[in-house]
């Protein structure tokens, strides 16, 4: 690990969760990509370009939704009523879980671009898209959409030099986002023209490729780098790196694979690092500068890599999906 | 346990390097590891990219620049290596023709820590687009150093094939140090795979100019 990281075990830091049910998405040998939920639906998103959508209460299948003709890259729910989904058709769509999807999406926005990632801004006037990398112009782009009217407003065409890999808005300045990539950047942006000389307010190199980024804090005044090479960092939004936790895999106490994802909890404001094993386990890790404390685990769901964690901090409920092609629900004793 | 011995590494490097002497280049040629992966579906699977840190120098012709600080700066200057400075930064004027010529002329950046922060706004989105933003130096690290450090680091990205090549090295490392940087190269990226060895199809080395060796 990067200088001295301290590894402790902390138990009274989460609840201990148990395994509720887990289900299985069908015959074939598909994936879970994206597991959410709002307060009727747990949702995923597969390798076989479906969405899910299960009953909340008995977690039974409800819908099936067709959702896109190639892979869905990315699936966010924004709202307790609006889901979206971003593919490699090159579509963002958004679905009105009120009618479970059924009668289509209610809009979709269109790039010429395979879409990898996605985000819409707090107040759902903006819609933000990433690209791949195109070699026929040598660009990957970001590219502005009005949520009204699904409209482009614009694109930025020269801040990444290989695909975006994730696209976070900030959670309360509606101009405010970040882009990562496969080139090692993350961008911050704050836009009000949409001019890419101007409105790239900071940026970090991460030095590798970047798999998630995103901001936490109580005031969402810090960022987190997590590296397809399995590194971890924080840094401020101005680009100063806070700490270096370097490769997540030699933390020791237990197997980590490979990091899942980070969850900010505004409640207790704790941050919270989730990492996976190939074998299906999955470890918390509250995150401190310094220490990571390991706080629970979750066994006995999955039998393969875990993609994708949802976490409901107010009633300790969590949703995991994976390559084993489950949706596994778990329970805290809150 | 690795699949592959330092033995067997050093018998393909042996000839490698003999096949390339008997056939001298006007350049140095670089030495690729090339993956062949199975059991892996680029399209549902983790992306597979990221960059690795070798023991050796693989690129010693990368050029570096240095958008430097006053103390940098003059470090710089006494270990005669390219530097900029913040005003002849600022004197760029935020120009996109003048930004892209920079950005051209050197294969890789360091920055000084006081400096980086202020990059986006004194260059804009110029670095970005061709993936050389600067990576950080503090006054504590030494200059020389850091740009080695860059020298001796190789990206890789899977795209959508089951194939991966790697440039690992030259000809004109001696024995030891090739076999060090593919060791290291070969058991680092085996341990991102989900299945380890299971998703390693293959393994061949060669150089720039020269046939294809089988390690696995």
């Amino acid at each position: 690990m990067s200088t001295a990281i301290d590894i402790q075990t902390c138990t009274d830091i989460l609840p201990s969760f148990q395994l509720v049910k887990g289900i299985d998405l069908g015959y074939k040998n598909d994936y879970v990509f994206d597991v959410t939920a709002n307060s009727q639906y747990a949702i995923t998103s597969a390798s076989d370009n479906f969405v899910r959508l299960y009953d909340l209460g008995t977690l039974q299948l409800s819908y099936t939704i067709p959702a896109h003709d190639s892979k869905i890259s990315k699936m966010k729910l924004k709202s307790d009523q609006f889901l979206f989904t971003a593919s490699e058709d090159k579509t963002l769509k958004r679905w009105d879980l009120r009618t479970a999807g059924s009668t289509g999406p209610v809009q979709t926005f269109k790039y010429n671009k395979n879409l990898t990632a996605f985000d819409i801004n707090c107040n759902d006037t903006m819609a933000i898209v990433g690209t791949e990398f195109s070699s026929s112009d040598f660009s990957a782009d970001i590219a502005f959409y009005d949520t009204r009217n699904t409209n482009l407003l614009s694109k930025f065409t020269d801040s990444h030099g290989d695909d975006v890999t994730e696209v976070q808005c900030h959670p309360t300045t509606p101009g405010q986002f970040l882009s990562c990539s496969t080139d090692g950047m993350i961008n911050n942006y704050e836009v009000t023209k949409f001019d890419e000389e101007e409105e790239m307010i900071s940026a970090v190199n991460s030095g590798s490729s970047v798999n998630k980024a995103g901001y936490f804090g109580p005031n969402a005044e810090y960022i987190y780098c997590m590296t397809h090479i399995e590194t971890f960092s924080l840094h401020t939004l101005e680009g100063d790196t806070i700490c270096d936790y370097g490769d997540i895999r030699n933390i020791g106490l237990t197997q980590v694979n490979y990091a899942i994802d980070c969850n900010y909890d505004p409640i207790s404001q704790r941050f919270y690092l989730i990492t996976g094993s190939n074998t299906g386990t999955v470890d918390f890790f509250h995150v401190n500068i310094g220490q990571l404390q390991h706080c629970q685990q979750l066994q006995g769901g999955h039998t393969d890599v875990v993609r994708s964690l949802y976490w409901n901090h107010a009633t300790q409920s969590i949703l995991t999906g994976g390559e084993d092609g489950r949706l596994c629900a778990w329970q805290g004793q809150v | 346990m690795s699949k592959v011995s330092a033995a067997a590494v050093r018998d393909v490097v042996v000839q490698i390097q003999e096949a390339s002497k008997q056939k001298q280049r006007k350049f140095v040629e670089t030495v690729e590891l090339q993956v062949g992966l199975k059991n892996y579906d680029p399209q549902r699977d983790k992306r597979f990219s990221g960059t690795i840190k070798l023991p050796n120098i693989a690129r010693p012709n990368m050029s570096v620049c240095i958008l430097g600080d006053a103390f940098h700066c003059d470090q710089a200057k006494g270990a005669g290596m390219e530097f900029q400075s913040v005003e002849d930064l600022k004197k760029l004027n935020k120009n996109k023709k003048l930004i892209k010529k920079l950005a051209k002329k050197y294969d890789a950046f360091l920055a000084s820590e006081a400096l980086i922060k202020q990059i986006p706004r004194l260059l804009g989105p110029g670095l970005h687009k061709v993936g050389k933003f600067p990576t950080p130096v503090s006054h504590n690290d030494s200059l020389i150093d850091k740009a080695n450090e860059l020298r001796a680091t190789i990206k890789f990205q899977l795209k959508k094939v089951l194939c991966l090549g790697v440039a690992v090295g030259h000809v004109g490392m001696t024995e030891d140090q090739l076999i060090a940087n593919i060791m290291l190269s070969v058991n680092f990226l085996v341990s991102l795979l989900k299945k380890h060895w299971q998703n390693v199809k293959s393994l061949y080395l060669k150089s720039s100019m020269g046939k294809a060796y089988r390690l696995f």
